[in-house]
């Protein structure tokens, strides 16, 4: 196990993983929230509210200006989507201590100053009337609705975005991470008030603290948080965190739909249900079957759909280990639906038949394991990587993992494409077509 | 006879130091040893997107169609029918491989966990031995269309091009790295021969390997993979001058954006020849940007405070040889109102020459903690030593030149740069 758990207050905890190849310390501090439609834009706002100001640094500038001084230490907050859990996790860094030019060294501990930052823009924001300020409050809302809209910039991100409201239509996970533009809309100072105490009384807390620091150092620095979050609890509250609903079969026909817009290149995104999540003992497996299927530009779909067929820029796959899917998206002409279709189809038969080559199937489990021992090498990934796994109730290692890659078989392999079923096709239809690289002007021909 | 002259480069300040090995195949190569669970080895072609028109060493004058030095860049994986390409023989031996062009370079690169040397053997290899037929550079030609189509859709690329044309009359910069479907297909295999043994050879390239690596180590791969130094010297760039002031002022497109973007370019006038001085100006653009846009900035905070812009607002300073610019952008749904505030904010900023002590030290601290964690990965110690290198400088000195700045030097560049004349405007709605 690559770190120490320590109890920091009720429904809290703190893990310190030791790393002395960094040139920084690295906290972050995630509330773990039930995704919620009535909810999702209230949490959303929440990060971005408390940095628009506090009592301290009322104004956005001043604390960035108290950033800056810090050697421009980083403080940011967000809002993410962990299965069927809502997290608001803020994260922290700044350079580790001995990195401090001598003529500074004065001005005190960096790390104990940032967090003592962070504990102002925590608890103690701006408010009027008992709430947060409405000024402070209606500005992010304008931003969330902006962000939520920004996202059919990327045709990528949008067609995804898409598929995901249609393949779990009846499932909490539809839920988007920022909610929506109405439900932006609808939050009051109030009920954003609301959100935060119900964060502080009642969600669990996991920090985790990456850098050269001891337990006792990182405790120390944090006994600011510590009180001031424990006046919201009472060691009689209980800490629950959300239940993921896995569906581990697709039903059945295969939903399709196809939407059009005036873009040139057009997005097909498939949906799977895998059978396979991140608390199964075995996950590692389904995690090689998505690197050799569409992983990396050694994969079976890059090899073939684009290097052999030429059908496309980008293909790839990956997992969703919270929810138990598989997602594929790839860009395309138009007129390749099918042949594209039918590409990525007969690839993953190749796995479940197990005609895998060697090559293939020992380049991708090489790329997973160096993708693994890389983690070592960002206090982020390696933070990430450990709050993942104890959400789903285990804590392997990177190199744990990497020692368990090593023993999968092209059979275990097949197993996986055999459980993996087509829930949902979703195709974003452009007008760009291959005819058109051949200076053809005939009209698009286009999917139904 | 040694291969190679090596001399080790160190940073009192950074506490840093890396070797730099000028190889007798005329190759620069950078090593920087770092315990970290990766190892990155970058290298850079000194052949960009802008690189369009060139003299061969016989006097013969090529023009590129857009796009050559990209097409190039994806075509140099391919291997002959039957063998294995670039990117099967580092995943055989668990490396991920890349690239990127850009305006300035071609940059090819690897990371590894465990097989620095081999991989390194097959960047060197794959580099000197390309193999284009008609069918390969057909089949790519699709693929990098699909990959223009994407940028197309894409409407942050729509405004930087849309700026890029209206800033620049002639110089190649105006032009998209990937070219377009028209000017790709006017590639052929012969044009892709011709470009690669014009540029890609040892002396016309820099070397960066960062992570579990040594200098006696790299030298040895070196000496068995390099080619002889050519008997000719690279190409000689031919840039048409271009005129000091923008071409148009001001330009809008139409490319579905959910939320209109600006995009304000300041034409650099003053372009010094000297990399040392050019180094300087940059920096001093760099800590003015920082003060007058960040966001610890007035003009940001009363934006933001306003409703005018959101988290996507910021300014920059790109320069090469040929070219230079300050490049502000924003996304706001009121384009004009923040455009007019912002030339009314750099119109008081000339006059009052009122940039604070505090700013500045302040400023510099950003600066110095950025230099620090330029060396906190691997990956980031290759990129970003490519960049000084093929810059003419080294990873220390920019540090060093930032810390001499002065406010004169920042008002200086205030006066000459953020001028009415220089400015043009790209909107995206």
């Amino acid at each position: 196990m690559g770190f120490t758990e320590h109890t920091l207050c009720p429904g809290a905890s703190l893990y310190v993983i030791p790393k002395d190849t960094f040139l920084t310390d690295y906290l972050s501090v995630t509330f773990t929230l039930p995704l919620d439609a009535s909810t999702a834009s209230a949490y959303a706002l929440l990060p971005s509210v408390l940095c628009r100001g506090c009592e301290a640094y009322p104004t956005q500038d001043a604390l960035a200006v108290r950033l800056d001084t810090l050697y421009n230490a980083g403080l940011a907050g967000r809002c993410g989507k962990s299965g069927e859990a809502q997290l608001v996790v803020f994260r922290l860094h700044c350079l580790e201590q001995d990195a401090v030019p001598p003529e500074d060294e004065n001005e005190g501990p960096l790390f104990s100053s940032l967090i003592e930052t962070f504990c102002d823009v925590l608890f103690h924001p701006r408010t009027e009337r008992g709430v947060f300020l409405s000024s402070y409050t209606e500005g992010e809302k304008k931003n969330l609705a902006e962000a939520i809209r920004a996202q059919s910039n990327n045709k990528a991100v949008l067609a995804m975005h898409r598929l995901e409201q249609i393949m779990f239509a009846d499932e909490v996970f539809s839920v988007p991470a920022r909610g929506t533009l109405e439900s932006a809309a609808a939050v009051t100072p109030e009920a954003l008030w609301q959100a935060y105490t119900d964060m502080l009384r009642h969600a669990p807390v996991s920090v985790t603290y990456v850098g050269r620091q001891m337990p006792e150092q990182v405790r120390a620095a944090l006994s600011g948080f510590v009180s001031a979050l424990g006046r919201y609890r009472s060691a009689e509250d209980t800490f629950r965190s959300p239940q993921t609903q896995v569906i581990r079969r697709a039903r059945q026909p295969v939903r399709e739909v196809c939407e059009h817009m005036d873009v040139r290149q057009s997005r097909l995104c498939i949906g799977y249900r895998s059978a396979a999540v991140l608390a199964d003992r075995d996950f590692y497996k389904f995690a090689l079957f998505c690197e050799l299927l569409g992983g990396s530009a050694s994969s079976l779909l890059f090899l073939e759909v684009r290097e052999r067929m030429g059908l496309c820029y980008d293909c790839s796959a990956f997992p969703d280990g919270q929810k138990g899917t598989m997602f594929i998206t790839c860009g395309i002409s138009a007129d390749r639906l099918e042949a594209a279709r039918e590409a990525i189809r007969a690839q993953i038969d190749v796995i479940r038949h197990g005609k895998v080559p060697p090559e293939v199937l020992e380049a991708a489990r090489k790329s997973l394991i160096s993708a693994y021992r890389e983690i070592e090498d960002s206090a982020a990934a390696l933070g990430a990587w450990y709050e993942n796994r104890r959400a789903a109730g285990i804590e392997t290692s990177p190199e744990q993992t990497v020692e368990q890659v090593l023993g999968v078989t092209a059979r275990d392999l097949a197993r996986c494409a055999d459980a993996l079923t087509e829930d949902t096709v979703y195709f974003l239809c452009g007008t760009g077509t291959d005819m058109d690289l051949e200076e053809d002007e005939d009209d698009a021909f286009c999917c139904d | 006879m040694r291969s190679a002259v090596i001399e080790t480069l160190t940073s009192a300040r950074l506490r840093q130091s890396y070797s730099r090995i000028r190889h007798r195949s005329g190759l620069t190569v950078c090593v920087l040893p770092k315990r970290s669970a990766v190892t990155c080895g970058v290298i850079g072609v000194n052949f960009g997107a802008n690189d369009r028109t060139f003299c061969l060493p016989g006097g013969e004058v090529m023009t590129l169609p857009a796009g050559t030095a990209h097409f190039l860049e994806h075509k140099m994986f391919a291997a002959r029918d039957g063998e294995e390409d670039a990117i099967a023989r580092f995943a055989r031996i668990g490396a991920n491989a890349d690239a990127y062009t850009t305006p300035d370079l071609t940059a090819y690169q690897f990371s590894t966990t465990d097989a620095a040397y081999p991989a390194l053997e097959i960047l060197l290899d794959f580099l000197f031995h390309p193999y284009f037929t008609e069918e390969n550079v057909e089949k790519e030609r699709a693929i990098i269309a699909q990959e223009i189509r994407m940028y197309d859709d894409t409407p942050v690329q729509a405004g930087y091009y849309g700026l890029m044309e209206a800033m620049y009359h002639t110089h190649p910069i105006r032009d998209n790295v990937g070219g377009t479907e028209a000017s790709i297909r006017q590639i052929t295999p012969e044009l892709l021969y011709t470009c690669h043994k014009a540029f890609y050879r040892p002396d016309n390239m820099t070397l960066c390997v960062a992570g579990r690596v040594e200098a006696d180590g790299v030298l040895s791969v070196l000496d068995r993979c390099l080619p002889e130094r050519g008997e000719h010297p690279a190409p000689e760039r031919i840039f048409v001058p271009e005129p000091v002031y923008p071409a148009v002022q001001s330009v809008q497109y139409q490319a579905d954006a959910a939320i209109p973007l600006l995009y304000l370019g300041f034409k650099d006038p003053i372009l010094p020849a000297d990399s040392a001085a050019r180094m300087r100006r940059a920096a001093a653009a760099d800590i003015l940007n920082d003060i007058l846009f960040c966001r610890s900035s007035p003009i940001y905070a009363d934006l933001y405070t306003r409703g005018l812009i959101n988290g996507r607002f910021g300014a920059e300073y790109e320069y090469a040889d040929t070219y230079g610019y300050a490049l502000i952008s924003a996304e706001s749904a009121q384009c004009d109102a923040v455009d007019a505030q912002i030339r009314q904010y750099l119109a008081d900023r000339r006059a009052l020459h009122d940039i604070t002590d505090a700013q500045f030290s302040r400023c510099r601290r950003v600066m110095y903690a950025s230099a620090v964690t330029a060396f906190e990965s691997a990956e980031d110690m290759a990129a970003e030593c490519l960049d000084c290198e093929m810059e003419g400088t080294d990873m220390f000195t920019p540090v060093d030149v930032m810390m001499q700045i002065t406010k004169e030097d920042l008002f200086y560049v205030l006066d000459t740069l953020y001028l009415p004349k220089q400015l043009c405007r790209c909107v995206v709605t």
